[in-house]
């Protein structure tokens, strides 16, 4: 695996830890920001916290708001940020999931302020519409995938002898052009 | 968190004025995505991309901290199913989700908000590639030891808080783990394939029991051969109700058959006397035709009801008509077509449909032979007249 975080995982690297547990690590960056930068990733080698079960990212998410109220407190900061790196594209340093918390303070040379776009009408309703459905679909999903599945199998075997009769009756088919 | 009086006055005025939640009442317009009774999630006016999102709580909490351990636990695991619907509807593969905790690190809002930005290459986004920077190694050093000391303790403390909690959500939402006996065999009910497999193939179905995770789950405080045997039971049941109007018709068709046959019984003193000996052999020779064709018939109307069949499955016609081994083959494997084909005679199927054929094509040329002669007349009056 070629994976900094998984050597660290496994003991093959050092880092400075401060926490570990059998689900994630948090540990102080090798690259940090500002003073006071801590990275928290699963044990479990994702890219995305959809990969995750949800009691993992309950845990991950307790365990980044923790940390950031002791930096907070322990390093006199003024404000703290949580960002997760969650996928691809995100100039995540790393191949593998990480939320990382900064303490901020006045003047610190970091600044998160995004260039704001001014998105025409219709296409926020586009994106509305497309996003909303998608979201709602998720809560019923879940119940409905159980029992379709198992439908699923047994269509699939029926379907697998209709296409070999279909293939007969064609090749039959041109057997009888003159 | 417990506020001095001054806070609680503090918060209550951040409350009147924040735009977030008038949004949340409704009284600002706004373009949600999610909804439920804890959190709301909205398009934000101002994206760093199409599809930027904002999660916040329903109820006003300035920053993360302060939220109540519920709304946070529920909070962490819609974020996740909100993330997926982003990506999913803005076509990406990765997206930032970002907290800002104080004005300093970034928070424009009063009302706690947590960002969902998806990313893609090449967009302008820059300012989430973090750099290197100057850092007093002496400082540092103490806060690796001060966080190592206290960071286990106070998520000990905070595991000791809520565990119960952490527990009744996982089994809210989570689906329903276990079913009772009733509940499985209305589920198997419903499932056809599988009803049919428990019913046929009962070994089979147990193999695959301890295989496929979906039945290990509904089959796990049911005992299995009790469910096979009841469910075994029912299908006898069901298919014996199914079958009783079929054998009454054959049976009526036979005591009809008989009657003809009893009405005139042969009485030795009639066939004694020769010129009557005639009407009564010819009596005879006339029901027994009768019986012939009654018994024909009733074979046809079975036919009948195959040429139904068969008009709707153009695939299974061609088959009988001229590839008989190849649709016997196919009867031997697939378990519908055996329950059509049970108890049929297939040489005289198929000669019942051929004859069927032979006729609808006869009646098909007479109606073009009648309209070719038509259209001769009429050609030929056009012609004289």
């Amino acid at each position: 695996m070629d994976c900094k975080l998984c050597k660290i995982k496994e003991g093959k690297l050092k880092a400075k830890i401060v926490y570990e547990d059998a689900i994630v690590i948090a540990m102080l960056s090798d690259n940090p920001a500002a003073l006071g930068h801590v990275e928290i990733f699963p044990k479990q080698h994702v890219d995305t916290i959809e990969a995750l079960q949800d009691i993992v990212v309950q845990q991950l998410f307790t365990v980044a708001n923790t940390t950031a109220s002791a930096l907070f407190e322990a390093s006199g900061a003024q404000g703290t940020n949580i960002v997760m790196f969650n996928g691809d594209n995100t100039n995540n340093p790393y191949p593998h999931l990480v939320c990382m918390i900064l303490s901020r303070r006045e003047n610190d040379g970091i600044n998160f302020q995004w260039k704001p776009k001014q998105l025409q009408p219709e296409e926020m309703d586009a994106v509305q519409s497309k996003i909303r459905d998608k979201a709602f679909m998720a809560e019923h999903h879940e119940k409905e995938k159980k029992e379709p599945k198992k439908e699923e199998e047994h269509k699939k075997q029926e379907e697998e002898v209709i296409t070999i009769e279909e293939e007969n009756y064609q090749v039959k088919q041109l057997d009888r052009l003159p | 968190m417990q506020f001095t009086p001054e806070q609680q006055q503090a918060l209550e005025a951040q409350k009147a004025n924040c735009p977030f939640c008038k949004i949340i009442k409704g009284e600002i317009p706004s373009k949600k995505i999610y909804e439920d009774d804890k959190i709301i999630a909205v398009l934000d006016i101002n994206p760093a991309f199409k599809g930027h999102t904002l999660v916040m709580p329903k109820e006003h909490y300035p920053i993360l901290p302060l939220l109540p351990q519920e709304t946070f636990q529920h909070l962490a695991v819609k974020i996740k199913e909100i993330s997926k619907a982003v990506k999913e509807g803005v076509l990406v593969f990765g997206d930032m989700i970002f907290v800002a905790n104080g004005v300093v690190a970034g928070q424009q809002s009063q009302h706690f908000l947590l960002h969902i930005i998806p990313r893609e290459k090449n967009d302008d986004i820059d300012v989430f590639e973090l750099k290197k920077g100057e850092i007093d190694a002496v400082k540092e050093e103490e806060l690796y030891k001060v966080l190592k000391n206290n960071l286990p303790l106070m998520l000990k403390t905070t595991y000791a808080k809520f565990p119960l909690q952490q527990q009744q959500q996982k089994t809210s939402s989570l689906p329903p783990t276990s079913y009772a006996k009733e509940e499985v065999l209305a589920i198997i009910d419903k499932n056809i394939p599988l009803k049919r497999l428990i019913v046929e193939n009962s070994e089979q179905f147990k193999a695959l029991a301890q295989t496929n995770p979906q039945l290990q789950m509904l089959l796990k405080n049911v005992v299995l051969d009790e469910i096979i045997a009841i469910i075994q039971k029912k299908e006898v049941k069901d298919v014996q109700k199914q079958s009783k109007p079929i054998i009454k018709e054959a049976e009526i068709v036979q005591e009809q058959q008989q009657s003809q046959f009893s009405q005139s019984p042969i009485q030795p003193s009639i066939i004694s006397q020769k010129p009557a000996q005639m009407d009564v052999f010819k009596e005879l020779e006339e029901n027994f035709k009768k019986k012939q064709l009654s018994e024909q018939e009733a074979e046809e109307k079975v036919y009948e009801d195959f040429m139904e069949v068969l008009a709707i499955n153009p695939k299974l016609k061609y088959l009988l008509l001229y590839d008989m081994p190849l649709l016997k083959e196919k009867i031997a494997k697939i378990a519908e077509l055996q329950d059509i084909f049970k108890d049929v005679d297939l040489a005289k199927l198929k000669e019942y449909v051929e004859k069927k054929e032979a006729e609808d094509n006869n009646q098909k040329n007479n109606e073009n032979n009648d309209t070719a002669t038509n259209d001769d007349e009429n050609n030929l009056i056009s012609r004289i007249g």
